[in-house]
């Protein structure tokens, strides 16, 4: 990987990227910044003539939905034509296909990619895949989009809706001799009851024992935090620490209720991501701004009176199709006011955007009739000088959207050559 | 090229199909006015025409071969059963000639009668349950359970331990006992929050019995001053200046009482000191310091105080006294002088003082006094632990002056017998006093004092094991695995630690071991099935009826193996469904079943359109609340499943009864009015009148005086006065008068400004002259006989009142000949004035703030689920109602039917119908019927919405709808015609069968945590054989569940799949 960055690192559009005590000439230390990665879902789809941007390459025009990103043009990637594997589906299929590019719809499916780079790049961290999302699970068959995140297992992984209940998880204290005691108390516990375990799979049906086997990986994944508790990882003197401390989040810590405005709310966990990532406790996260059939009533922004659902089944009526419009780019200004946060962020001569990759988009593109072609996507951020920004690119027509989440697992260093049902790559360098 | 399609009727058929044959009575089906159901004839010609073409023994397209196609519904029930799905999913044919809407809907018809006719019982089989982990209630209740903490939700000594926990949803059962549903599996974020939850439950629960008592001397506390005054009693604090404060840990969450020592000083007699009290920095609690040096009063609070370090603060400062208050023996003021001689040494300057001497907190308790669930401001702690509340009491002097506190340890607080009740004024206005007593909330005493009771040391230890892991594994711990955990006590004694911690060690391991988790199956011995053993079938009891644990009675009765009596189950069943686990139980069944569960989460009625109405009233919970209280019933007192439906009773308290009954019309004519002095003139023929004028006030005292006709009937008639001095209700002015001058004049001189009219009745009347004035609380206090001329002032709608339409007149206008001269108009609720509450039927007000039983009149349309208010809205739109949605909800949820998905659907026409003018709503929908394709699902469910209509999209009853009466007639078909929602529920129950069929599928889904399957069929006949036979009483269909053979067997696991 190191001769590649340095040599995509000198072609980037003139602009020198110094990362801190780098030696463009030398191997890449530990003195890099990591690279984190984010995923965004959005909800309900989009109108695409409001979303696609005119114009391909760098000189492209942001689109009515896209414009709160005039000030970080340079820093996103807008991708078109992607097809979240067919053309006509529904709400859950293409919701639980918007990471892993294959539906888990009564089908066994790839883990999404945002838990292969937290596999990847996250086990050090100690959360090592953040996850947040903004509404429950609904009832019966929806529940499969309740969220965008699979394990290998076809296991989903649930998001977390409390702000304060993800903040205490990622800050509370572990440094303390006292948390290191409990640790190590807890660490033997769990072996020994780990150990005892064992003879309960012994007799089980084999769809039974994968069930247990989820609590037998579950416990392991746990002795490893322990671990990493009693025995926190040294940092060599020159190694690259982040530009904030994770002592020093205290006071951001969230209130107990769940804000009832939805913009505080969607802002806070926003927040979390970006504490999250400045402190080093996670270099994965994943945000579901939405339940994959969300009824969000959106009638707090002005201009709007009906829920997102109902906007997203415009039938072509203008003043529908408006708010859902207004509805669309209200989830990009959450992006936007995420990036300027970001951008500011130094992590010793880059920042926080420029060392991350996130990927902003939704399962489905028209919203009315269910379509799956042309899905909205754009990844933002520099992914540590790996990306070639600020750029509309036009894929084939119905290019398998596999293709574009093989491709960012490759950027991330998740060795694969196929993932879903890919049928190649998207050139992002 | 024909093919010999009669082949298809080879003898290998099990079945005679003949026209007459019975094919259940389907209350809901459509026999079609054209044709009957389909014959084999019929289904032949299909087969030919769409089928075969592509599924015959040359082209096996997909597989399948449909030219040879068995008439055998059992052996042959998968490949019937995909033919059925693609049917019915019209995937099938996938080109010309297509199957139309009708035909499909009679082919999976034919479908499904055939399979009525099977012998199912040879197919019985238990089925396969995925390994039962515990759902997020189960968990909770689990570990209550094993805690011994009944409390729940509703005791308000409750700490909500769980509230990390996310929801779970709901599987594709749409139960949360569905063990197939994807969210139910665990991962590592999961097992963390269970240990960290652990961690919290096992510090609470196991010190329960040792409430910390924190004291301190006021001149040991810290202070905001440097210069602190101590005096001979205590310390001296300036108001508005300084305070005394702590700084403690609190190791546990819960309710801690404060007791404070303590006075006011004045030394100038203007006012008296107050002591503000604040937890951390939010202000808590103020009482001001009528106490006094002579007599020291010791302030009492109650305060919520979560786990951790918090700062405790109370700083005085200047309050008012009332003239009583000041005439309080204190030493007289002087002007110019210190109040008290010996304050002069202290050089203080003029100003109030609190004077404290001393600090005790204690907790957390256990109990509670009596009153306490009488405060309002309490109930909000009932979900959750409550944000802050406090009571302050002021003991008479006498008796407490040597006080010495004496907290009672963990069975209850001090009886204080010599309190006065006495309100206190403070900031608070619903703060109680009340003595703190000694309360007994019949619940089991804490396990702390349990294990307290034990003694200690290693056999101490082994009980404590084997009790708890019993509770936790549902089963009796073996020697051997009640050695394993011991080791871990052991381990942590070695390293100096308490008996309790050592206990600690071991319980965590035991709830975090995965026979906890899980409902692990036993192995038995038998090859293909077995019956559960005895603890197996407890825990399917109670996780069934209670979600949780076995209770102990459960466990003797499983000891003694007595759980295969078939007598001992129906009597355990019927305790359970009777108590309160059961109840809560049934509740959470209820919510998952009728869908209401997504109201306020995912479904929610507009904001605005219904702010003053929904939202205000915070009808919501409510409106949760009435469902699960008449489902509870209906399940708990053994009533017949169709008054789920048909019920001519209901649960309602005086909100919820005003809510249904109060026509929004008559509260709205009061509530409406014109504002200022209106002039009214009436252009009438002479004759005998009486007028009735309507009037209301909503905020405070008005009154003028009233002429007709130029006499002054009333002077100073003061609104508020005359409707009972509360806002409660309006008030009505009866006048009998003869006209002469072809005009009645109306009058009103104010002596207040701004008097309200909210409308006038004018009857024919007899001329006596005669004038009475009424409080209006019901219709009943109007007159609506021989009703010239309605007119409701102010707002403009058109409301109606039983037979009466008013014709709504805003300011300034002639309507009807009415003509009103005032200067504004008024909406009572608009400003945050009280709106007056009417009453259709008078008993109702008797109701107080719990739910009871109410007997409804006997033409009430409410009654039942499809009166009430959260089944209503959670099938409206945010802004209107949705009679597809009903109709849809009724056939799904109370039918168990399924329509098959609509075809990619263009928008209804909206707008202007033929006349030009507006379409209803109905009308818009009529055309569904117009297009047959839409036609033969919409005829179903459409009628039912339509007679519903009169519930708005909160659940309130109108009779107009955008301007025009509504229409709530219809027809269903099988069983008739109908008017409006009584009616139609009695159509509803005509054919019992499918909706007991319906209860069975669902509540035995439910209990076995997975979807029914071909081979449950017999097991399902059964229990409507038997419902039919017992009037469809609630306990025999819960009975039966627990008796049936799926619930009572498991598959060899090693052998069993997954269940599709």
């Amino acid at each position: 990987m190191n001769k590649t960055r340095r040599t995509i690192l000198r072609g980037i559009g003139g602009a020198v990227i110094c990362l801190p005590a780098l030696e463009c000439f030398g191997e890449i230390t530990d003195k890099n910044a990591p690279v984190r990665f984010g995923a965004m879902f959005m909800p309900n789809g989009v109108n695409p003539p409001d979303w696609v941007p005119q114009g391909v390459g760098e000189a492209f025009e942001l689109s009515p939905i896209l414009t709160p990103l005039q000030k970080h043009r340079s820093n996103i990637t807008v991708v078109s034509n992607l097809m979240n594997e067919t053309s006509s589906s529904d709400h859950i299929k293409l919701t639980s296909a918007f990471l892993c590019g294959q539906n888990h719809v009564g089908q066994k499916s790839e883990a999404s990619i945002d838990h292969l780079i937290a596999q990847k790049i996250g086990t050090g961290s100690r959360v090592p895949h953040l996850r947040l999302g903004t509404e429950p699970p609904r009832a019966q068959g929806y529940l499969t989009c309740s969220n965008v995140s699979w394990n290998e297992d076809n296991v989903l992984l649930a998001p977390e809706l409390n702000p304060r209940v993800a903040f205490d998880r990622m800050f509370r204290d572990f440094n303390s001799p006292e948390a290191r005691r409990k640790a190590q108390g807890q660490r033997s516990i769990l072996d020994a009851v780990l150990h005892r375990s064992k003879s309960f799979s012994r007799d089980l049906s084999a769809y039974d024992k994968q069930k247990m086997d989820q609590y037998f990986s579950s416990i392991r994944e746990l002795e490893e935090q322990l671990d990493k508790i009693i025995t926190p990882p040294t940092k060599t003197a020159a190694g690259w620490t982040p530009s904030l401390s994770a002592n020093e989040t205290t006071k951001s810590r969230p209130p107990e209720e769940v804000p009832d405005n939805a913009e505080e709310y969607m802002d806070a966990l926003i927040d979390l991501m970006i504490l999250g990532m400045w402190t080093d406790t996670t270099r994965v996260a994943t945000l579901m701004m939405g339940h994959g059939l969300s009824r969000k009533n959106f009638a707090f922004l002005d201009g709007v009176n009906n829920d997102h659902h109902v906007t997203s089944h415009h039938r072509n009526n203008p003043q529908l199709l408006k708010e859902y419009e207004i509805i669309c780019r209200w989830h990009v200004q959450r992006l936007q006011r995420m990036m300027d946060k970001m951008a500011l962020i130094d992590e010793g001569g880059s920042s926080l955007l420029d060392n991350s990759l996130m990927l902003f988009g939704a399962g489905m593109s028209q919203g009315n009739t269910h379509s799956g072609s042309n899905i909205p996507i754009l990844l933002a951020g520099k992914a540590g000088g790996a990306m070639k920004t600020g750029r509309h690119i036009q894929t084939a027509t119905n290019t398998q959207h596999s293709n574009l989440l093989l491709s960012v697992l490759q950027k991330m260093g998740v060795n694969r050559e196929r993932f879903g049902k890919s049928t190649g790559t998207v050139d992002l360098s | 090229m024909m093919r010999n399609y009669y082949h298809i009727l080879s003898p290998c058929i099990v079945i005679l199909f003949s026209i007459t044959s019975q094919v259940s009575a389907k209350v809901l089906d459509q026999p079609d006015s054209v044709s009957q159901p389909y014959s084999e004839k019929d289904i032949e010609i299909l087969f030919e025409k769409h089928c075969i073409r592509c599924h015959n023994g040359t082209m096996q397209k997909g597989h399948i071969r449909l030219d040879n196609v068995k008439l055998d519904f059992a052996r042959e029930r998968e490949l019937w059963d995909k033919i059925k799905e693609q049917i019915v999913t019209n995937e099938m044919p996938p080109k010309q000639p297509f199957l139309s809407a009708d035909q499909r809907l009679k082919f999976t018809d034919w479908i499904d009668a055939q399979k009525d006719k099977v012998d199912w019982s040879a197919h019985r089989q238990a089925g396969h349950v995925t390994l039962p982990m515990l759902n997020r209630t189960e968990y909770e209740n689990t570990v209550r359970a094993i805690f011994n903490d009944g409390g729940f939700k509703k005791h308000l000594t409750h700490v909500d331990l769980f509230k990390t926990l996310s929801d779970d949803g709901v599987g594709d059962t749409g139960f949360s006992s569905d063990r197939d549903s994807p969210s139910l599996a665990m991962t590592g974020a999961r097992l963390e929050k269970y240990i960290r939850i652990t961690e919290d439950v096992l510090d609470h629960y196991l010190y329960t019995d040792r409430p910390i008592t924190y004291q301190a001397e006021a001149e040991k506390m810290k202070a905001t001053t440097a210069v602190l005054t101590p005096t001979a009693n205590g310390i001296m604090i300036k108001a508005n200046r300084d305070s005394l404060y702590t700084r403690w840990y609190y190791p546990r969450s819960g309710w801690y009482a404060i007791n404070v020592k303590a006075w006011g000083e004045r030394i100038d007699n203007r006012g008296c000191a107050e002591m503000v009290i604040y937890l951390d920095r939010e202000e808590v609690g103020q009482v001001r310091l009528l106490a006094t040096r002579a007599q020291p009063g010791n302030y009492h609070c109650l305060l919520w105080i979560a786990k951790g370090h918090h700062t405790l603060r109370f700083r005085p400062q200047r309050a008012g006294m009332t003239d009583d208050e000041a005439q309080l023996p204190v030493p007289p003021p002087f002007p110019d002088k210190p109040v008290i001689a010996d304050f002069n040494d202290l050089g203080l300057g003029t100003g109030v003082y609190m004077c404290m001497d001393k600090m005790e907190i204690h907790g957390p308790l256990n109990q509670l006094p009596e009153d306490f669930n009488r405060n309002e401001q309490y109930r909000e702690g009932l979900t959750g632990p409550p944000t802050r509340s406090i009571i302050t009491q002021q003991n008479t002097p006498a008796a407490e002056r040597n006080n010495d506190l004496g907290w009672e340890k963990q069975t209850g607080l001090t009886i204080n017998r010599e309190v006065s009740h006495q309100e206190i004024s403070s900031k608070y206005t619903n703060v109680w006093v009340m003595p703190l007593v000694k309360t007994d909330f019949s619940a089991p005493p804490p396990v702390a004092t349990l294990i307290a009771a034990e003694g200690t040391g290693r056999s101490a230890a082994r009980q404590v094991i084997s009790r708890f892991g019993k509770k936790a594994f549902r089963r009796p711990v073996s020697v051997k695995d009640v050695d394993f955990f011991l080791e871990f006590y052991d381990a942590e004694v070695a390293t100096g630690a308490d008996h309790r911690a050592g206990l600690r060690a071991s319980l965590f391991a035991i709830m975090i071991s995965p026979d906890f988790f899980y409902r692990i199956p036993q192995s038995g011995t038998a090859r293909k099935e077995r019956r559960l053993d005895s603890f197996e079938m407890a825990s399917r009891l109670s996780y069934f009826l209670w979600n949780s644990t076995p209770d102990e009675e459960l466990f003797a009765l499983a000891e003694a193996g007595k759980l295969t009596d078939p007598k001992v189950v129906d009597t355990q069943v019927v305790r359970m469904l009777k108590s309160t686990q059961g109840k809560r139980a049934v509740g959470l069944f209820a919510r998952e079943w009728l869908g209401y569960r997504e109201l306020g989460v995912t479904i929610k009625p507009d904001d605005a359109l219904f702010k003053n109405t929904y939202y205000a009233n915070d009808i919501e919970s409510l409106f949760k609340e009435e469902t699960a209280t008449f489902v509870n019933y209906i399940f708990s007192e053994n009533r017949p499943l169709e008054e789920l439906i048909t019920a001519d009773y209901a649960f309602w308290n005086k909100r919820l009864a005003q809510y249904y009954t109060g026509p929004n019309a008559a509260t709205e004519l009061l509530a409406a009015s014109i504002h200022g002095s209106p002039d009214v003139d009436i252009a009438v023929p002479n004759g005998d009148y009486t007028l009735q004028l309507l009037l209301y006030e909503g905020w405070q005292s008005r009154s003028a005086d009233i002429t007709i006709e130029g006499k002054t009937i009333r002077q100073a008639y003061n609104i508020f006065d005359e409707q009972g001095k509360n806002f409660e209700h309006g008030s009505v002015l009866r006048y009998t008068f003869t006209l002469t001058d072809g005009n009645i004049d109306i009058e009103f001189k104010e002596h207040n400004p701004n008097f309200h009219l909210g409308g006038l009745i004018l009857t024919k009347g007899q001329g006596h002259a005669a004038d009475s004035t009424a409080v209006v609380k019901s219709n009943s206090d109007l007159d609506f006989k021989n009703v010239i001329k309605a007119i409701n002032f102010g707002e403009t709608k058109n409301l109606s009142v039983g037979n009466v339409n008013f014709t709504a007149a805003a300011v300034n206008t002639t309507v009807d000949g009415v003509t009103n001269k005032a200067a504004g108009d008024v909406y009572a609720g608009q400003f945050s004035q009280k709106l007056p509450t009417i009453l259709v039927d008078k008993s109702y007000v008797q109701l107080g703030d719990d739910l009871r039983k109410v007997q409804l009149s006997a033409n009430s349309n409410r009654g039942g689920l499809l009166g009430m208010g959260s089944i209503l809205t959670v099938t409206s739109h945010p802004t209107r109602t949705s009679a597809v949605d009903r109709g849809l909800w009724v056939y799904e949820k109370l039918f168990g039917k399924h329509l098959p998905d609509p075809p990619v659907v263009p928008a209804l026409e909206q707008g202007t119908g033929e006349a030009g003018a507006t379409r209803t709503f109905r009308e818009v929908l009529e055309q569904h019927r117009e297009n047959t394709q839409c036609a033969s699902c919409h005829n179903k469910i459409d009628p039912i919405g339509f007679g519903l209509e009169n519930f708005d999209p909160i659940g309130r009853w109108r009779n107009i709808d955008g301007g025009q009466p509504i229409d709530a007639t219809g027809v269903l078909p099988n069983s008739g015609t109908f008017e409006g929602p009584r009616e139609l529920k009695h159509r509803l129950v005509t054919d019992k069968a499918d909706f007991y069929r319906n209860m069975a599928q669902t509540v035995l889904t439910y209990a076995l945590g997975r979807k029914l399957q071909y081979y449950d069929r017999s097991e399902v006949d059964k229990i409507v054989k038997q419902l039919m036979e017992t009037n469809g009483q609630s306990h025999e269909l819960i009975k039966m569940v627990a008796k049936s053979y799926p619930f009572n067997h498991a598959t060899n696991h090693k052998k069993s799949e997954k269940s599709k």
